[in-house]
């Protein structure tokens, strides 16, 4: 249906994003920081971006202002995987641009329960 | 969008032909056209066949261009609505202000 | 959609590991009292990604845990607190804590809760001290049941009233709703999968075309949805709509006699409304500006000092070794296909054989750097190993209460895999002798003029074709009349017998030696250096030290770059090819007959050769084939080295020098004494390769029984 970017630096994490949307019949394409998906989404569009916050090398919060910067990925829906610790986060999230957020912990359910808000 | 012009008759409908997509990503340049097409002050038919995706700034910007037309008093007509259209038209609340005006189903069935 | 998260369960672990390495390497790197930002930052991220993954898999005691220990680093983050050495302590143990954690549920293992309780609640206590009297913890995690629902963390919402049949929402999306990707059209599908819903558009604020701002949503909304009893069910569709646009959610009205909500034009005030402000965008506090504790990037130059490696974090897959060793192999049986090619076009001619031989010559360089990048794979950075040492030499010279400052040096020098694991036992054991037997105590070391904190330095190089690993200390070097006299004691050498200085030194890695007045806890375990010094024979490698009374010792490892492949000589004992590492070949010589030495009553013969004497090892004696020759003038002798000893082998002919494949990484070790592994040779035929140190000290104790036999003679004859 969709394609969808999965972003964090926690293999076990993305790999259960991943696992999820595709069991949804999305296709899915994997990055491990901020630095790998910016490239990736300036050679290819994706329907959404669902990214961890806390990462190396580029975190998630500058990767939302990073893509707001490309005109393909103006409008793109971006969620930002956060706690409920990091209220402060999701509020800079918001305010570089991302769409909304995903509160961690989640289950898969709640996952697609989510993205069926910003996709389709 | 393209328009299929029929320079025969001044008062000859446009058809309007819309896109697969009617989105927050394609409303600018819609919005250009729609504004270009109000302009020629002719009837209009709308062929949204294409059409499958469409979102609120998408259905906004129809609902804009569909008031215009009735404040101008510019005929229009759907030609067709598809699924997706229909149901933004629900969902939004949309159906009053999108209505062709009745007189204008006379020139669909002219075209 | 039922999804069974157990599947990530592996992955979580074996990543939480390496989060806990670098949590303690970067712990261990904060010297006291500044905490560089960067450094902090990654152990926050560590922290608060453990947690995050452990309550996504339901690891509830681990989530927990961890939450904890984020309040703290996050007081730390925002310079609350510093890191004092009680803070640093907590933040050690519990980086142990957790790895006890983690390894109790990958392996169903029993965990001791009460020492995690205990460290938890010392952590809380430096919590609640800093956060003064009212602390206020974020929330811990609740770990989710697969299928369960979301706690929304909004604000309280109005009880339903029982009875209760419409929700009335209004909806008025502000500027930036739509140019992030939200969509009022997908909101209100969501909603109407909760029940049957009603809506009436205000477009009032809807400019014409010419006006309009395609990508800001002018139309406001009133909603009216029967249906979801609990008033959870919408804010967890609102969820973050609630920040871009305006949304009054009414109690529900009973019976629907439903007056239209009146079209609100833009800017017009809102209603009273007698609930609590229901918008969970409100109850959003702004975080606390940190105060500047946390030293800022720029000033880490000014320091002087340089500045230390980032752990690097590069992108990189995970591969089983299992494939790896299968992908080695196979280019290895290709390197013997290609050899077997080149040897059947020695003797080839024709027209065509030139142009065979140059694509042949081709073929080969392209197999080598083929292999080569292979084998690569299989290299890891001795960071791997170095890695541990800066909490062991923190722990052990506290617990013995010396002054030791660890430097390490070559860290990204890189190694095989295999070697790499089985370096750190041996590692592990000399720093602790150079911390335990070596460095001085601080008084000690204040008597002879040294600086109080001595210095252990953990070096790796390449050399032709090695890899180097050297533990260097500053203590007070080893004592030579203690070895010497102690060798003597054992027997291990003559009471006459005069040696070099070197040769005394390495005297500590013969079998039962150890020269500690007293067994301590550190290192007097049983585990003495010949055991490291077999370790690291058994992976091809030798063990050198050199010491400097009052200046300190060195102990020199060389290992080979790879296990896999050998650079060896063939050379032939009758219808055997042996392949001799050309590492320990010093040259090969024929010899004459007056310069060999019979020594009366030993087996062994001595060859004289530049004022030195080497005993003769005739191979087809020690493998029990048959030669071409036995008369030592009419073969040759293959003068071969390890660990300072030296050895003549005597062999009927010198073939090629080649690359050899080691078939079999894991398993081929020392099957049989005096042979390290096989391989196969280009016209299909196996050649062992022969283990110069095994053979050397294989001849050594057949040498030194024979002494023995000797002496018991002689006080029996007495």
């Amino acid at each position: 249906m969709a394609t969808i970017m999965a972003v964090d630096d926690s293999a076990s994490m993305r790999r259960m994003v991943a696992f999820t949307l595709k069991g949804a019949g999305h296709e899915v394409i994997e990055a491990e920081d901020g630095v790998e998906a910016f490239s990736a989404a300036r050679d290819r569009k994706v329907d959404l971006v669902v990214t961890d916050v806390n990462m190396p090398n580029m975190d998630g919060i500058t990767l939302v202002r990073e893509l707001r910067t490309l005109p393909t990925y103006r409008f793109t829906p971006i969620l930002v995987l956060t706690t409920e610790s990091s209220d402060a986060k999701k509020q800079e999230g918001r305010a570089a641009g991302a769409t909304g957020w995903i509160v961690k912990p989640f289950s898969p359910d709640q996952l697609i329960a989510t993205i069926r808000k910003v996709l389709g | 969008m393209t328009t299929e012009d029929t320079p025969a008759a001044a008062n000859a409908p446009r058809r309007v032909v819309l896109g697969t997509s009617c989105t927050i990503e394609d409303v600018a340049q819609l919005r250009t056209d729609l504004i270009g097409h109000l302009e020629a002050n002719r009837p209009m038919i709308i062929d949204a066949t294409r059409l499958e995706r469409i979102d609120t700034a998408g259905a906004q910007l129809l609902a804009a261009f569909a008031i215009d037309c009735l404040e101008r008093g510019t005929a229009f007509a759907w030609k067709p609505r598809p699924a997706a259209l229909e149901e933004a038209i629900r969902l939004l609340g949309l159906g009053a202000l999108m209505q062709s005006p009745g007189a204008v189903l006379d020139i669909e069935g002219a075209a | 959609m039922t999804i069974d998260l157990a599947q990530f369960h592996e992955m979580f672990f074996q990543e939480s590991a390496e989060a806990l390495d670098t949590m303690e390497q970067t712990l261990l790197q904060i010297t006291e009292g500044t905490v560089e930002k960067e450094q902090i930052d990654t152990i926050f991220r560590v922290a608060h990604s453990i947690k995050g993954g452990s309550a996504t898999f339901g690891f509830t005691g681990i989530a927990s845990f961890t939450h904890t220990i984020e309040t703290l680093l996050d007081l730390v983050r925002t310079g609350r607190i510093g890191i004092t050495p009680n803070e640093m302590d907590l933040l050690l143990r519990s980086v142990d804590v957790m790895r006890e954690m983690l390894s109790a549920e990958q392996y169903k293992r029993p965990l001791d809760e009460q020492a995690v309780a205990d460290l938890q609640d010392s952590v809380k206590a430096v919590i609640a001290r800093s956060s003064g009297a009212a602390p206020t913890p974020v929330p811990a995690p609740a770990a989710v049941e697969p299928g369960s629902s979301v706690p929304v963390p909004a604000a309280p919402a109005p009880a339903a009233a029982p009875g209760a049949e419409r929700w009335r929402i209004g909806f008025r999306p502000g500027e930036n709703l739509l140019a992030r990707g939200n969509d009022p059209l997908r909101i209100f599908r969501e909603l109407s999968r909760l029940g049957e819903m009603s809506v009436r558009v205000d477009a009032a604020g809807l400019p014409p075309l010419a006006q309009l701002d395609p990508h800001r949503c002018y139309l406001n909304w009133n909603l009216e949805l029967a249906g979801p009893r609990e008033r959870e069910a919408l804010d967890q569709v609102f969820d973050w709509i609630g920040d871009d646009a305006d949304i009054r959610i009414d109690a529900p009205v009973i019976d629907a006699p439903v007056t239209p909500a009146a079209p609100r034009a833009e800017g017009s005030a809102v209603a009273p409304k007698p609930a609590p402000e229901p918008m969970p965008a409100a109850a959003a506090q702004p975080a606390p500006v940190a105060p500047a504790a946390v030293k800022a990037p720029e000033t880490r130059a000014a320091g002087g000092e340089a500045p230390k490696a980032a752990p690097s974090e590069s992108t990189s897959i995970r591969v089983s070794i299992e494939k790896i060793d299968e992908l080695i192999n196979t280019v290895g049986e290709l390197v013997i296909t290609q050899s077997m090619l080149s040897q059947l076009m020695v003797n080839m001619d024709g027209p065509q054989s030139e142009e065979l031989r140059n694509g042949l010559g081709h073929l080969e360089r392209q197999m080598r750097a083929l292999q080569e990048s292979v084998m690569r794979v299989r290299m890891l950075p001795i960071s791997f190993v170095f890695n541990r040492f800066p909490r062991m030499v923190r722990d052990l010279s506290q617990k013995l209460g010396k002054k030791v400052e660890l430097r390490m040096t070559g860290e990204q020098t890189e190694l095989d895999k295999t070697v790499l694991e089985k370096i750190g036992d041996p590692l592990v054991h000399l720093v602790r002798n150079s911390i335990d037997h070596g460095i001085e105590t601080v008084e000690g070391r204040r008597v002879v003029g040294k600086p109080e904190a001595g210095t252990i330095h953990l070096n790796a190089y390449h050399k032709g074709g090695n890899i180097i690993v050297e533990v260097i200390d500053d203590g007070a070097g080893l004592n030579r009349e203690r070895i010497l006299a102690k060798a003597r004691e054992r027997g291990l050498i003559g009471p006459d017998e005069e040696l070099s200085d070197d040769r005394i030194y390495n005297l500590i890695f013969q079998p039962g030696f150890s020269t500690a007045e007293q067994v301590t806890d550190v290192s007097g375990r049983g585990v003495g250096m010949d055991v490291v010094r077999r370790n690291i024979m058994e992976l091809g490698g030798n063990v050198q030290i050199f010491s400097n009374a009052d200046h300190g010792s060195t102990v020199r490892i060389r290992l080979p770059l790879t296990l896999a492949i050998l650079d060896g000589q063939l050379v032939r004992v009758g219808r055997e090819v042996y392949v001799i590492p050309l590492v320990s070949i010093v040259e090969t010589i024929q010899i004459r007959r007056e310069q060999i030495n019979s020594v009366a009553g030993g087996r062994a013969e001595l060859l004289r050769l530049r004022e030195e004497c080497i005993p003769i090892l005739r191979l087809y004696q020690l493998f029990e084939v048959e030669a071409d020759t036995t008369e030592l003038d009419d073969g040759l002798l293959t003068i071969v080295e390890s660990d300072g000893q030296r050895m003549g082998i005597f062999v009927d002919e010198l073939q090629a020098q080649q690359q050899v494949v080691i078939k079999s990484l894991e398993t081929n070790f020392r099957q049989l004494t005096g042979i390290s592994g096989a391989t196969m040779l280009g016209d299909g035929r196996v050649a062992l390769i022969l283990d110069v140190p095994g053979l050397i000290s294989l001849f050594e104790s057949r040498e030194k029984q024979a002494r023995d036999d000797r002496q018991a003679a002689v006080r029996h004859a007495a």
